[in-house]
């Protein structure tokens, strides 16, 4: 039971750990991490809730001013017009009657209710490290609507003013503090760029949001699925951490291919790595503390877990204190947290229903195990953040910028031998033809979806999916 | 003059592969440009072509590279007298510019095919009895027309293959195999190139009716009216037609080709007829339009044919169904599309000059925006939309869809007027809602 109850809790390794994989991960989806993102940036709005209670309350009469009498005065007008703006505004179906986020057309639909598990905040604290003009961009974004832009036009009409909303104070420094933690930090980052495209990019509001979305989740994402191992090696490359092997073919691909079965070791290589890292960081901190020896055999757990996690809540630690028992070594202490915390498959589903939420782990459902995969919109947003608008790269060289940025494999590499850094999950002559197999399936497919050209003489060259403005 | 020599005489200089040159010599080549040069062809492929592109000094390549993709997504490329024609090879479809007929009337081939070894007496050898058939202009536009089809199969095809499938006519098959596989009647369908097998695939001319010609065949009745082929056109018959399929085959498919009251090409494609593959390869706007709009709307409106809707969709959480509704932002009428093909010929006077890739494109000018119409796209159109996400192709097709409609909105965006289309799959129906939205006053009210 009280394993149960300790399982994802935060306020362990909060402090020391960003993006920590939290107990109630299922909620964790684009459209509340950006609610949460933006809350974080700018702050709630108190006009958030006429926009809940007129999508989600129907017994109570919202009180926009700005809705004409002939909709709210008809009871069936009102209806259907709360039907026809919860396709405008929460199409993603997050927003409840006692809470949840829409699509924020406006920064006056940014509720205070945050369902996103603490990772909205976070993200927004990355960014701003990483941007320091990302907070007036925001602000210039979600300003006076420009001439056109209906979405704009009616978020200002339903929420008013939004004047009042200013810029929060935010952290200047990355989450992780290691040479490669920084430089990821930074290229998770470039992630929301998209939505920010200066040079023309996308025109229309409702692209750009979707964008921002986008950027914001696949940041908490790829943040959580490397957080505890970045903090814990502190390493200089990515070879220094577990392979990120992601399948490039058509998602979720069949359960014998082979690209798929690696695609799977390395996705259970990477859970397995963040757990021991989590462990290491729990011992660590438990061996930090020092017990006096004349401390009874009952009360060790106690003080070993006051003194190591003071942030703690008082329930915590006493649901803490329960798991530990009367063990009275570091190592076990901490095995025994790590287990209660972190139990068996918790962080496997933790990152799978994560992110097939955007389409970067699969499958959906069924018994196949999970693995990274890349869906077409994920693959675009990749794309988009690593190709500046109206440009190209090779696509072998795009491959190689992935892996650079984010740790990402999907191709054999030019500069990096991926080869050598999967050859303990499978043998190396059949890992370089998976890795072979993998880069021209990714290849076609971003042919077929338009985001790669395939040119007369073999080259192919990745494109970026914004257009340019000239 | 070929690249690498030198003359004071007033010259064109030819470099026939830019390929072989390296970066350094792509961008000297244009820098410096002596007196007596009078013109420059490049002949490049587009690595290296992107390549010097991205060099600083690289400019004149970079417009080339520019206008190549602008071209091959069949938009407009204004006319710059400071940029060069460009001329894209691999955009040129041999297919769809009739070479076939061209290259069957050569006196060169004729020649080849006179001069093939046979085992029979070539006073009556089918090879050559049916190879004169090819001298009238109509068989061999005839036979262009019907070689086309195979973009119904696939739609890239390159001048290796259409070589590959003259040669096949011309010397394929033997005279001694009963019936003659020698005969280009025969090749076109069944002979061994992959051009032929996309034909036979596209045409299917076995099982193509020919009312009162096959009882003719049967019957050996060569002079009954069914069988008259075109003007000056000689029917090659066989003896004894009702002892083997195949013979009849054979003679059944003269009929089919050469017949006076036939016209094999637009059979085949109005079998097709209503589809989205038929749409796009006659150039029917409306139609495809209408198919767009009724496949973003799963069929359960009445589609607009003079408009396309421009259509969003805010879900962005990856769920096991589309969300029952979709937001209309703005529509641009039909006059402001074109279905286009890509083109070959870049930057050049006379815009007259009519050549075209086979790739075709929806084009909207005003936003210099294309949707690629490829077979795989427009089958899934004629399929219907698909509420499950775990139909890949059709969420593939939804992205690519919404990319092109946000691309258009850019300039055909309503400014005050929101529309959402709310869909009942439990009942089949679809609903739309209008609403204008004002600034100043701030008022939403329903459209009437």
């Amino acid at each position: 039971m009280t394993v149960s109850k300790l399982r994802g809790r935060r306020s362990f390794l909060r402090n020391q750990v960003p993006f920590l994989l939290g107990r109630n991960y299922d909620r964790v989806a684009p459209s509340h991490v950006l609610n949460g993102f933006l809350c974080a940036a700018f702050g709630p709005n108190p006009s958030a809730k006429n926009i809940r209670v007129l999508l989600r309350n129907p017994d109570l009469l919202p009180e926009i001013p700005s809705i004409a009498a002939s909709i709210l005065e008809d009871p069936q007008h009102l209806s259907r017009f709360r039907q026809a703006m919860g396709v405008v505004l929460n199409a993603d179906r997050r927003l409840f009657p006692s809470g949840g986020s829409v699509f924020p057309v406006s920064l006056g639909m940014v509720s205070q209710h945050l369902m996103d598990d603490g990772f909205g905040s976070e993200v927004w604290e990355l960014a701003c490290a990483c941007d320091r003009n990302l907070s007036p961009r925001i602000r210039s974004f979600f300003g006076a609507p420009i001439h056109g832009d209906v979405l704009g036009q009616l978020g200002s009409v339903l929420c008013g003013d939004i004047s009042a909303c200013d810029p929060k104070h935010s952290r200047t420094k990355p989450p992780w503090d290691s040479e490669l933690g920084a430089t990821y930090a930074r290229k998770l980052a470039a992630l929301l760029s998209p939505a920010f495209a200066e040079a023309g990019g996308f025109a229309m509001r409702s692209s750009r949001l979707i964008a921002l979305s986008s950027g914001c989740f696949a940041i908490g994402f790829l943040a959580t699925l490397r957080s505890a191992e970045i903090t814990h090696r502190r390493p200089k490359t990515w070879s220094d951490l577990s392979p990120m092997f992601v399948f490039g073919g058509m998602p979720p691909g069949r359960a014998n291919d082979p690209a798929t079965r690696l695609a799977s070791k390395s996705f259970a290589t990477v859970v397995a790595a963040q757990r021991d890292a989590l462990r290491e960081i729990l011992v660590k901190r438990l061996k930090r503390r020092r017990v006096p020896a004349s401390t009874p055999k009952t009360q060790y757990a106690r003080v070993v877990v006051a003194g190591a996690f003071p942030d703690a809540s008082d329930k915590d630690q006493e649901l803490a204190r329960d798991a530990v028992g009367r063990v009275q070594d570091a190592e076990k202490v901490a095995d025994r947290l790590a287990d209660a915390l972190y139990p068996a498959g918790f962080l496997d589903r933790g990152f799978r229903r994560v992110g097939r939420k955007l389409g970067l782990a699969g499958p959906d459902r069924g018994f196949g195990s999970p693995r990274f995969l890349l869906e077409t919109p994920a693959l675009a947003l990749l794309s988009a953040a690593t190709v500046p608008p109206g440009n190209s790269i090779g696509f072998r060289d795009w491959l190689d910028e992935i892996f650079l940025r984010f740790g990402i494999i999907l191709g054999p590499g030019q500069r990096t031998d991926c080869t050598a850094l999967l050859a303990h999950l499978d043998t190396p002559g059949v890992v370089t033809s998976i890795l072979r197999e993998n880069q021209e399936a990714l290849r076609r497919r971003m042919v077929r979806a338009g985001l790669a050209m395939e040119y007369s003489d073999g080259e192919t060259e990745v494109v970026s999916p914004e257009r340019r403005t000239d | 003059m070929p690249y690498g020599e030198t003359t004071t005489k007033p010259h064109v200089l030819m470099v026939t592969d830019a390929t072989e040159l390296d970066r350094k010599d792509r961008i000297d080549l244009l820098a410096t440009k002596p007196r007596s040069r009078r013109g420059l062809v490049v002949a490049i492929n587009e690595g290296p072509l992107k390549e010097a592109a991205s060099h600083r000094s690289g400019d004149t390549y970079k417009k080339a590279s520019e206008m190549l993709h602008r071209g091959r997504q069949s938009l407009d490329v204004a006319l710059d007298a400071n940029a060069p024609t460009v001329i894209d090879m691999a955009a040129f479809d041999p297919i769809e510019q009739g070479v076939v007929g061209d290259l069957l009337g050569l006196d060169m081939v004729n020649v080849v095919v006179d001069g093939s070894s046979c085992s029979c007496d070539p006073s009556d050898c089918p090879r050559r009895r049916a190879w004169n058939q090819l001298s009238s202009p109509e068989v061999r536009s005839r036979v262009a027309e019907v070689v086309k089809l195979a973009q119904l199969q696939q739609q890239d095809w390159l001048f290796r293959e259409v070589w590959d499938l003259v040669a096949d006519l011309a010397l394929g098959g033997s005279c001694d195999e009963d019936p003659p596989t020698s005969t280009w009647f025969w090749r076109l369908f069944y002979g061994d190139t992959s051009l032929s097998h996309a034909i036979a695939q596209a045409v299917s001319p076995g099982t193509k009716a020919l009312p009162g010609v096959d009882a003719h065949l049967y019957y050996a009745d060569w002079a009954a009216e069914g069988l008259r082929l075109l003007d000056g056109v000689d029917f090659i018959s066989l003896s004894k037609p009702d002892l083997r399929t195949a013979r009849h085959q054979w003679l059944r498919l003269q009929v089919f080709l050469l017949g006076e009251q036939h016209d094999p090409a637009a059979r085949v494609i109005g079998e097709h007829e209503g589809s989205f593959l038929q749409a796009a390869y006659r150039l029917d706007l409306t139609t495809l339009l209408a198919g767009i709009n009724s496949y973003m709307t799963f069929g359960l409106q009445a589609p607009a044919r003079t408009q396309l809707d421009l259509w969003t969709s805010h879900q962005v959480e990856r769920r096991t169904d589309l969300t029952a509704g979709l937001v209309r932002l703005g529509n641009a009428p039909a006059a402001d599309f074109a279905i286009g093909k890509s083109h070959v010929v870049l930057n050049h006077p006379n815009t007259g000059l009519g050549i075209e890739g086979s790739g075709r494109f929806l084009v909207h000018h005003k936003s210099s925006s294309s949707l690629d119409l490829t077979h795989d796209i427009l089958s899934l159109l004629q399929t219907g939309r698909s509420r499950r996400i775990s139909d890949r192709a059709h969420a593939d097709l939804d992205w690519h869809l919404l990319r092109f409609f946000d691309s258009v909105l850019t300039t055909e965006a309503h400014e005050s007027e929101i529309e959402v289309t709310l869909f009942n799959f439990d009942r089949l129906t679809a609903e739309t809602r209008g609403y204008r939205v004002s600034d100043s006053p701030p008022l939403i009210e329903a459209n009437q």
